[in-house]
C-alpha cells in the first residue's frame, strides 16, 4: 500500500506541476489547488497509465481521497 | 522528429509544461487567436494544441466556448466572441452531437437535411460576422453499427449516415477558407476502440480517449501551421542508407537494396513514390551526400529508382561538409533554412547539421518503415491552400538553375538583365488572383515591409475600400513566368498617397522589380496631382533587407506611424522619386 501511495505522490506532482507536494491518504480535492474536475481526470488517466489499468465507471465515482485512489488500485492489483 | 514524441500522452502531460516554457522563449512567435467552438469538452486538448503549434512557431491566444453551445455561439450575435475577434474558429464536435445521433430510430435521413442545413447556417454565420478560416471537425463511425454490415447501406444505417454527412462536409472544403479536421481518418488510424473511451464521454464529455487526445491537437495544429504559411517547403536528403540499402561505393549499384526483390528494397521504393508524390505538388527535392559525384548518381540512374535526375534540383555529391552543402543548396534556392527538411541514416551527420543550422528539420532514417510513419503524422506538407503557383513552383526552380547558369556568362549584371526579356504584367488585386495575392502576402517574410498577415476575407474587404488603389505584378522571362511576384495595396486622399503594404517575393531579387511597382505608385500619384508619398516600415528579424529601402531612395524618416514599432517614411518630391525608378529592361504590359 505504501508503495502505492508513493507512485501515486509521483502522478499528483506532475499534475500539479509541485515538486515537494506530499499527498496522503487522507488528502482531497480541497487540499490541493487546482484540483477541480479537469485536472481530476487528468490525475485518473495519468493513473491509469503509471499502474497499466483502467478504472471502471463504478470505481472512479467512489474516488474522493487519495485513500480511495490507493484502495481500488491496489484492489484491481 | 523530436515533436513525435509528444504524441505519447503520459509523456506530453510531464513534459508540456516545461517546453512550453521553453518554447516561449523564441522570439519569433506569430500570435493567432483560436475560438473553439465545442460539442464537447476541450479541456487539456487547449494545452496539447498550444505545445504543438509553438513547435510550428505559432503562439496561439484561445477562446474557448460553452460546452455543446457551438451551434448557438456561431450563428447569434455574440459580443464575447466579436471582441475576440478569432482568425480561425474551430468547431469542436463529435458524431454525439449530430441530430441524428439522439434519433436512431428510423428518421436518419430527414436528420440529414436537416445537419447540413445546419452546418451550412454555422458556416454562413462565422464568416460573415468573423471573416475567419473556418476548421470543421468531420465525423468519426459510432462504435455500434446495431444491424451489423447492413448499416454500411440500410437507409437507417449508422454507418450510411456518417458516410453521407462527411460527404456533404468535403463538397464543401473545397471552398475557400473551410478546413476539414478529418477526425473520421484519424479514428480509423487508431482504432475507433482506441478512439473512443465512453467513460470519457459519460462522465466529463471529452470526445475521445485521452491517449489519443495528443493525436488530436497535432492534426489541428497541422491544419493551422499550413493555412499560416508554415509548411516545408524542401527536402534535402542523403542516398546511401537513405534512399537505397547499403553503400553504393561498397557494393556497386547492383547490389543496392532498391526495388521490389527484397523486402527492404521495396521500403525503400515505398519512400521514393512518397517523395516523387511531393515533388508533384510542389515540394522541392535535392540530394546532399557524400560520395563521388557519378557513383551517387549511378544509384539514381539505375532501373529500380523510382526517383530520376530530373526530380532533384540541386544535387550535392561531394565529400564536403553537410551543412555547407545544405547552407548553399538553401542561398540557391533562395529559401529561408526554417524551411527545409534533411534527412540522413547517419546520427553524427544528423547531429551536426542540427548543431550547424539548428533552423532545419533535421529526421534521422533508422528504418525506412518507422520513418514513413512518422514523417506522415507529422504531416510537414500538409497541403491546405493549394493554389496553381504552388504547382508550377518545381517548374520555377528548374527555370531559376537555368537563370543561374546563364549569369554566369555575363560580366555585365545589366547585361544579363536585358538578355532575360522581362515582361512585367500590371493587374490589381480581385477574385482571379485573390488566393494567389494572400498566399504572397501572407507567405513573403523578407521583401515585406509591414509583415502583415490578411485572411481572404480581410483582403477582399481592403480592395474594395474606396480610395484604395492595388498592383499586381507578374514577372515573365526567356525561361518562363514567375506568376505574381509582387503585390501593393496603396490608400488616397486629398493630400497624400500611403504605401499600406507592399510585398515582394525573394524568387525575383535583384531584378529591379521593386523600382517598377515604385514608380507605378509615383505615377498614380501624380495622375491624382498628389504631391507626397507615405511609406510605412515595422522591422522583424527577416526584413533587414529593406530597412533602408525607403531611404535610398530619397524618403525622410517622419518617425513613428500610430504604432510605436512602425517607421514612417515620407516623400514629398514624387517628380525625382520617378526619375530614379526608370527600368528599360523590363516591358510593362497592362492586363
Amino acid at each position: 500500500m505504501n508503495d502505492i501511495l508513493q507512485r501515486v505522490n509521483k502522478v499528483f506532482k506532475v499534475i500539479f506541476e509541485k515538486e515537494d507536494l506530499v499527498v496522503t491518504e487522507q488528502t482531497c480535492a480541497d487540499d490541493i489547488e487546482g484540483w477541480d474536475s479537469l485536472q481530476h481526470i487528468n490525475l485518473l488517466s495519468m493513473l491509469e497509465q503509471e499502474f497499466g489499468l483502467e478504472f471502471d465507471i463504478d470505481e472512479i465515482v467512489t474516488m474522493e481521497n487519495v485513500g480511495d485512489m490507493v484502495k481500488v488500485i491496489n484492489d484491481k492489483n | 522528429m523530436e515533436v513525435y514524441k509528444f504524441l505519447d500522452y503520459s509523456y506530453m502531460m510531464k513534459q508540456k509544461n516545461k517546453e512550453r516554457e521553453k518554447l516561449l522563449q523564441s522570439t519569433t512567435l506569430q500570435e493567432i487567436k483560436i475560438a473553439v467552438l465545442c460539442g464537447a469538452t476541450f479541456g487539456i486538448i487547449e494545452e496539447f494544441l498550444e505545445v504543438f503549434l509553438l513547435h510550428y512557431g505559432i503562439k496561439p491566444t484561445f477562446f474557448i466556448g460553452e460546452y455543446n453551445r457551438f451551434f448557438e455561439e456561431a450563428c447569434f450575435p455574440n459580443e464575447r466572441l466579436k471582441e475576440f475577434a478569432p482568425d480561425i474558429v474551430l468547431i469542436h464536435v463529435t458524431n454525439k452531437n449530430l441530430l441524428g445521433s439522439t434519433n436512431l430510430n428510423g428518421i436518419l435521413t430527414q436528420s440529414l437535411a436537416e445537419e447540413q442545413q445546419r452546418l451550412i447556417q454555422m458556416w454562413e454565420a462565422l464568416e460573415e460576422q468573423y471573416h475567419c478560416v473556418i476548421i470543421q471537425n468531420n465525423f468519426e463511425y459510432f462504435l455500434h453499427r446495431i444491424i451489423g454490415n447492413a448499416a454500411r447501406y440500410h437507409r437507417d444505417g449508422v454507418v450510411k449516415y456518417i458516410d453521407d454527412i462527411n460527404q456533404f462536409i468535403t463538397s464543401y472544403a473545397s471552398n475557400d477558407n473551410l478546413y476539414i479536421n478529418d477526425i473520421h481518418f484519424l479514428s480509423a488510424y487508431v482504432g475507433l476502440d482506441n478512439w473512443y473511451d465512453d467513460r470519457m464521454w459519460s462522465m466529463y464529455k471529452y470526445p475521445v480517449s485521452m491517449v489519443v487526445a495528443p493525436r488530436y491537437a497535432l492534426n489541428v495544429a497541422n491544419i493551422i501551421k499550413s493555412v499560416l504559411g508554415k509548411n516545408k517547403k524542401t527536402i534535402i536528403t542523403d542516398l546511401d542508407n537513405t534512399l537505397w540499402g547499403d553503400i553504393i561505393g561498397e557494393v556497386g549499384v547492383d547490389n543496392i537494396k532498391l526495388g521490389n526483390e527484397t523486402a527492404q528494397g521495396e521500403m525503400f521504393s515505398l519512400l521514393h513514390q512518397h517523395l516523387k508524390y511531393l515533388s508533384k505538388h510542389g515540394i522541392i527535392l535535392n540530394i546532399c551526400s557524400k560520395n563521388e559525384y557519378e557513383t551517387g548518381m549511378s544509384g539514381i540512374h539505375s532501373d529500380k529508382s523510382i526517383l530520376h535526375e530530373e526530380d532533384f534540383i540541386i544535387k550535392k555529391i561531394n565529400w564536403n561538409e553537410k551543412y555547407i552543402n545544405i547552407k548553399e543548396i538553401m542561398k540557391q534556392l533562395n529559401l529561408y533554412e526554417e524551411a527545409a527538411i534533411f534527412i540522413d541514416d547517419n546520427l553524427v551527420e544528423c547531429d551536426s547539421v542540427k548543431n550547424m543550422i539548428p533552423e532545419v528539420e533535421v529526421l534521422q532514417m533508422s528504418s525506412v518503415g518507422k520513418f514513413l510513419k512518422e514523417m506522415d503524422v507529422l504531416s510537414f506538407f500538409e497541403l491546405t491552400a493549394e493554389t496553381r503557383e504552388d504547382e508550377q513552383r518545381i517548374q520555377y526552380y528548374k527555370g531559376n538553375e537555368a537563370r543561374n547558369e546563364q549569369k554566369k556568362q555575363y560580366a555585365n549584371y545589366e547585361e544579363y538583365l536585358e538578355s532575360l526579356n522581362m515582361v512585367c504584367y500590371v493587374d490589381k488585386v480581385g477574385d482571379k488572383n485573390i488566393d494567389r495575392v494572400v498566399q504572397l502576402i501572407n507567405k513573403t517574410n523578407q521583401f515585406n515591409f509591414l509583415t502583415k498577415r490578411y485572411a481572404k476575407e480581410e483582403m477582399i474587404e481592403t480592395i474594395q475600400k474606396q480610395n484604395t488603389v492595388t498592383f499586381t505584378l507578374e514577372l515573365e522571362d526567356k525561361f518562363g513566368s514567375n506568376g505574381i511576384v509582387s503585390v501593393a495595396i496603396i490608400r488616397m486622399d486629398e493630400a497624400a498617397a500611403y504605401i499600406d503594404d507592399w510585398v515582394m517575393s525573394c524568387r525575383v531579387f535583384e531584378r529591379g522589380l521593386e523600382f517598377v511597382m515604385l514608380r507605378l505608385i509615383c505615377e498614380l500619384c501624380a495622375g491624382h496631382r498628389i504631391d507626397s508619398l507615405y511609406g510605412y516600415y515595422r522591422k522583424t528579424t527577416k526584413n533587414i533587407k529593406i530597412a533602408h529601402f525607403f531611404k535610398d531612395v530619397g524618403f525622410e524618416k517622419k518617425g513613428c506611424g500610430q504604432e510605436e514599432e512602425v517607421e514612417e517614411w515620407i516623400c514629398n518630391d514624387i517628380g525625382s522619386l520617378l526619375n530614379k525608378c526608370s527600368r528599360d529592361n523590363i516591358e510593362l504590359r497592362w492586363v
